[in-house]
């Protein structure tokens, strides 16, 4: 069993490991999946401007930014990756990628060696797989990438998204991640967002399967202790609201809060918004703009902070009430969307 | 059958075939929300959870302002270990736990 606890860690900023940005560098994608929650698709176009971007890279830095998570759209497809990995790296910032596998291969060998880390992401077994990413080829070009990433000695990690389809499919996947030598399956429940709420009603996990995929996840942690290690994007609400020194320094304000102390993850969309914790959170609390963290500019952001503080503090209040285990993000989410009567 | 041609059950196997079951829903909505209000008690931060086919350890961690006697209320543990921290925190405690579980094997309810 693991035995230490997570107390009194200098710096820690919510409910993540690093302080990090999710950057959605563009919203188009060489697929369409059914669920999508950013609603990429290859007729998308909005590519963020490489020049703005980097020249936020060490305002970033200075609010306490750690990791710079990439996503999309597809990330690999984004034309300026090159020159943003290098700027990054500049920067001391560790840099993933979520992808859908198809550009993982020899002839971005480059491009790949450049990224700390790489998840491919999936929707299930072969079948639903190709399903909802409405390719047949989806499942081969994914694990095509994940053989290759270990070729490469650079062992590849998964994001995995659960819905009541994909449940059952869960142990068996892992199973095959052990033999293909992954190193870390993340089990991410069906956001309700972007395009999943029209084409993937079906899709979204309810309380008692919440609960079994918990219960899996730290079963199938076990079992394969050494070999694999299995998150799961849930958490006991009693363990949230009992997590208090998780936000200590969000809450506590101070003269000068740092933007990390309060977004953790901070989301950096197609148009160069900062928006805090998920890619669908109101617009409401959009946090400015990317040339806002400009130190002259900043006052933009500083205006927001004290609304998503109380925000975040009410939602500790009411996760005390909860039962079972929730996706912290998504209830974060709702809070907001309740506060400002937005529609799912 | 020869004597002695039936493998060994390891830890993995079992914990691989409960997390099937549990894939399977072969455990029911009320058995599952059972099972984790049993798990999860008082906010205690859960260090650790082991499961076998008739039940489950879970070690907890705890401070002085959680009694021991409250973990106890409603429940009927098989075994209470405590292990004080001692001198790395003396005011923090493991608690570890077993609790019978059956419905994890498929008797009775599930």
């Amino acid at each position: 069993m693991a035995l230490h606890p997570d107390r009194g860690r200098a710096g820690r900023a919510g409910f993540l490991p690093a302080r990090t940005v999710h950057l959605h560098p563009l919203d188009r994608c060489n697929l369409a999946c059914s669920h999508c929650y950013s609603g990429s698709s290859p007729q998308k176009s909005t590519i963020l401007p490489v020049a703005p971007l980097i020249e936020a890279l060490p305002a970033l830095r200075r609010e306490g930014y750690e990791v710079i998570s990439l996503s999309g759209g597809e990330p690999l497809l984004y034309p300026h990756l090159p020159a943003l990995l290098a700027a990054a790296a500049e920067q001391g910032f560790r840099t993933a990628a979520i992808t859908n596998g198809f550009r993982v291969a020899p002839r971005h060998r480059d491009l790949i060696g450049k990224l700390d880390r790489i998840a491919v992401s999936f929707d299930g077994l072969e079948a639903l797989h190709n399903r909802i990413r409405g390719n047949p080829q989806a499942w081969d070009r994914a694990i095509q990438a994940l053989r290759y990433l270990a070729e490469i000695g650079r062992p590849g990690a998964v994001a995995f998204t659960v819905s009541p389809a994909s449940l059952a499919e869960v142990p068996d996947f892992v199973e095959l991640c052990a033999g293909l030598g992954v190193r870390s399956v993340q089990l991410r429940p069906l956001v309700m967002a972007g395009r999943a709420p029209e084409a993937a009603a079906d899709l979204a996990l309810g309380p008692a399967d919440a609960l079994r995929l918990w219960l899996m996840a730290r079963t199938l942690a076990l079992a394969w202790a050494g070999e694999v290690d299995i998150h799961v994007d849930l958490a006991p609400a009693e363990h949230l609201a009992a997590d208090t020194g998780a936000w200590d320094l969000a809450l506590r304000g101070g003269d000068e809060p740092l933007l990390s102390d309060l977004a953790n993850p901070l989301v950096i969309t197609p148009e160069g918004r900062l928006r805090p914790y998920t890619y669908d959170f109101p617009p409401e609390y959009d946090l400015g703009q990317l040339g806002d963290l400009h130190p002259a500019r900043r006052v933009w952001i500083e205006g927001g902070l004290p609304r998503l503080r109380h925000l975040l503090a009410r939602s500790l209040q009411a996760v005390a009430l909860e039962d079972g285990v929730i996706d912290w993000f998504a209830y974060q989410r709702d809070q907001a969307r309740a506060r400002h009567r937005v529609p799912a | 059958m020869e004597p002695g041609s039936i493998a060994p059950t390891s830890a993995k196997d079992l914990q691989k075939a409960l997390a099937r079951r549990l894939a399977d829903r072969a455990l029911k909505d009320d058995v599952i929300a059972s099972i984790s209000r049993r798990v999860l008690r008082e906010g205690l931060k859960i260090g650790g959870v082991d499961f076998c086919p008739y039940g489950i350890c879970v070690d907890y961690f705890s401070d002085r302002r959680v009694l021991v006697d409250k973990l106890m209320q409603g429940e009927k543990y098989r075994v209470v270990r405590l292990f004080p921290y001692g001198i790395l925190d003396d005011d923090f405690w493991r608690v570890q736990v077993e609790m019978q579980v059956p419905e994890l094997a498929g008797i009775g309810r599930g």
